[in-house]
């Protein structure tokens, strides 16, 4: 008995704790403005209507005498999927100030490396928040990219990484430390998103059917981890317009407390 | 009189035999020290006998896989099934297997390194389902062209053994008229497990592409009677191997025996040294992966 009150003080206090996060304090009237976020993925089609002008740069990995090094892209995305991620992003924070890292495609092959690379130049380029919808489960990059997300922690940039649902664990999305990771739900409302408090993936946001840019110009529906975290991304960078100076961190208990409240309206009568 | 013929034909089997015993080890007699049969008859036999086996590795693998596939197409609801499976070793696939109305054609087809969204599946070990449910364009044109086929919706999934990525299992479109319905998570997560599954033989299946590959090979040198310049054969295995399309796993393993076999075959001191040096490797990588075994166990 005398246990139970202990965990329902506990949990008024983490309540009380919490209630100054709200939403209206943290995005009212926010859309990411001048925030610089990095899409690390297929490429974007800059020429779709709803993309045209809203991309601030797009680059791409090119291998020279086995260096990997990147230069501008004009060759736009042949998979479809960082197009798909950059119309969710701009749907959520459509003034976000949004860069293309593309390693997947013609000259960037998708290999290990590359993955890594494309990262690592995100962070030099002073990244905010970098979207992540990529992972490998070979063990040679866990220390790798450890030693990445870790740079990226001190460097101030937010890693937004999507799970794989599939048995084997995916780097860096089982990363705890510094980095957020996202798994898909069925909902829309990309600002509805919920937390995992103690699962390895904390985070659930909407990935089931998502409607969303497509090369050449026209929309899909889409379903996958990878469309969840866009959502994420477009959030954090709300929050990063507010509070530009957020360690990835505080991000997380801003995207904890809000999650929270969001779930405890969901489970209130008529909620 | 039929006892006869029979013991005849025992006795013209017998001899056969013995023939086809001479052959093989005149074969292999070839490979150690160069000399031997090598009539066109024999070389011949040996081909026809090493197709065969290899056939024999493939066959019901190959076959296994495009029941597997039935089946789970049948589950899944789709009209279309495919196992892509890994074209080179830089990010590149080709249609493997594949069942519905234009199987025929999509055998074969490749599909370069990350594109479309196989090659991003491949790439990024993300399943995904896409559908164009506003049917205003073929989203995945390249291979519609060369089939004919108007994709809608479509679901891709990973092939995976352990954490090597081996190929992508893809369903298209539904049973019946369009619109079709868009795939669901829970059918993603039901991909998944026939992935699981699938994977498992692709692998073997491509294991046993190379053992064929391999005897296509061990023929060819026996037949053109190289064996004797050791040095050349082997420089000639590694060429091989360098152009071999397959699980860079496997080469790499292969390749390993290759520079072993050369190293040790200089001489006692350096076969030993080989053998202490792998020895401490062995000792030293057991107890790192115990630490990362531990870690992924999580």
């Amino acid at each position: 008995m005398a246990q139970s009150d202990a965990a329902l003080n506990a949990a008024s206090v983490l309540a009380d704790l919490w209630a100054p996060i709200t939403p209206d304090a943290v995005w009212e009237g926010r859309t990411g403005r001048g925030v610089r976020v990095a899409v690390v993925d297929s490429g974007i089609d800059d020429k779709h209507p709803a993309l045209k002008d809203r991309i601030k740069g797009s680059v791409e990995a090119v291998v020279q005498g086995g260096k990997i090094s990147f230069q501008p892209s004009t060759s736009g995305d042949a998979a479809g999927h960082g197009t798909a991620c950059a119309g969710i992003i701009l749907d959520v924070a459509p003034d976000a100030d949004l860069y293309s890292v593309k390693v997947l495609g013609a000259n960037a092959s998708g290999s290990g490396d590359m993955f890594l690379a494309g990262l690592d130049y995100a962070i030099k380029q002073k990244m905010q928040v970098v979207n992540l919808s990529l992972g490998t489960t070979k063990p040679e990059y866990f220390g790798p990219l450890h030693d990445l997300i870790d740079r990226a922690y001190h460097a101030g940039c937010i890693v937004v990484a999507a799970a794989n649902n599939l048995p084997q664990p995916s780097f860096p999305s089982i990363f705890s430390s510094s980095l957020v990771s996202v798994i898909k739900r069925e909902g829309g409302n990309p600002l509805n998103f919920g937390y995992r408090y103690g699962e390895v993936i904390e985070l659930v946001a909407p990935g089931v059917q998502v409607r969303t840019t497509w090369p050449g110009g026209g929309y899909r529906q889409l379903t996958g981890n990878s469309f969840a975290c866009p959502h994420i991304v477009g959030v954090i960078a709300r929050i990063m317009e507010a509070y530009p100076d957020l360690t990835p961190f505080q991000v997380k208990t801003i995207l904890y407390a809000i999650a929270r409240q969001n779930q405890e309206q969901q489970a209130a009568p008529g909620g | 009189m039929a006892k006869k013929t029979s013991r005849k034909s025992d006795s013209n089997g017998s001899k056969k035999k013995q023939q086809k015993k001479r052959e093989r080890e005149s074969s292999s007699g070839g490979v150690i020290d160069g000399g031997g049969d090598h009539s066109l008859e024999a070389r011949l036999r040996t081909a026809i006998s090493a197709v065969d086996v290899a056939d024999s590795l493939t066959s019901p693998l190959t076959n296994s896989i495009e029941n597997l596939l039935q089946l789970a197409a049948a589950a899944m609801g789709s009209d279309e099934a495919s196992v892509l499976v890994r074209d080179g070793n830089e990010g590149g696939l080709r249609f493997k297997v594949a069942i519905g109305e234009v199987a025929d054609k999509l055998m074969g087809v490749r599909i370069p390194p990350g594109k479309g969204i196989a090659g991003f599946v491949f790439s990024s070990g993300q399943p995904m389902a896409v559908a164009d449910v506003a049917q205003e364009e073929t989203f995945y044109a390249e291979v519609d062209r060369a089939t004919g086929y108007s994709t809608q919706t479509i679901l891709a999934t990973p092939l995976r053994v352990g954490s090597e990525m081996v190929g992508v299992l893809e369903f298209v479109n539904r049973l019946g008229d369009p619109p079709y319905k868009p795939f669901t998570p829970d059918e993603m997560d039901q991909a998944a497990h026939f992935a699981d599954a699938i994977a498992t033989l692709v692998d073997a299946h491509e294991t046993a592409g190379l053992i064929e590959s391999l005897f296509e090979r061990l023929v060819k040198v026996a037949g053109g009677g190289a064996a004797s310049e050791g040095q050349e054969t082997g420089g000639d295995l590694r060429q091989w191997l360098k152009d071999l399309r397959s699980a860079p796993e496997h080469r790499d393993l292969l390749q390993m025996a290759v520079s072993l076999r050369t190293i040790a075959g200089r001489g006692d001191a350096e076969r030993e040294l080989c053998r202490d040096i792998l020895d401490a490797l062995a000792r030293y990588t057991e107890k790192r992966s115990a630490s990362t075994t531990s870690y992924l166990g999580f």
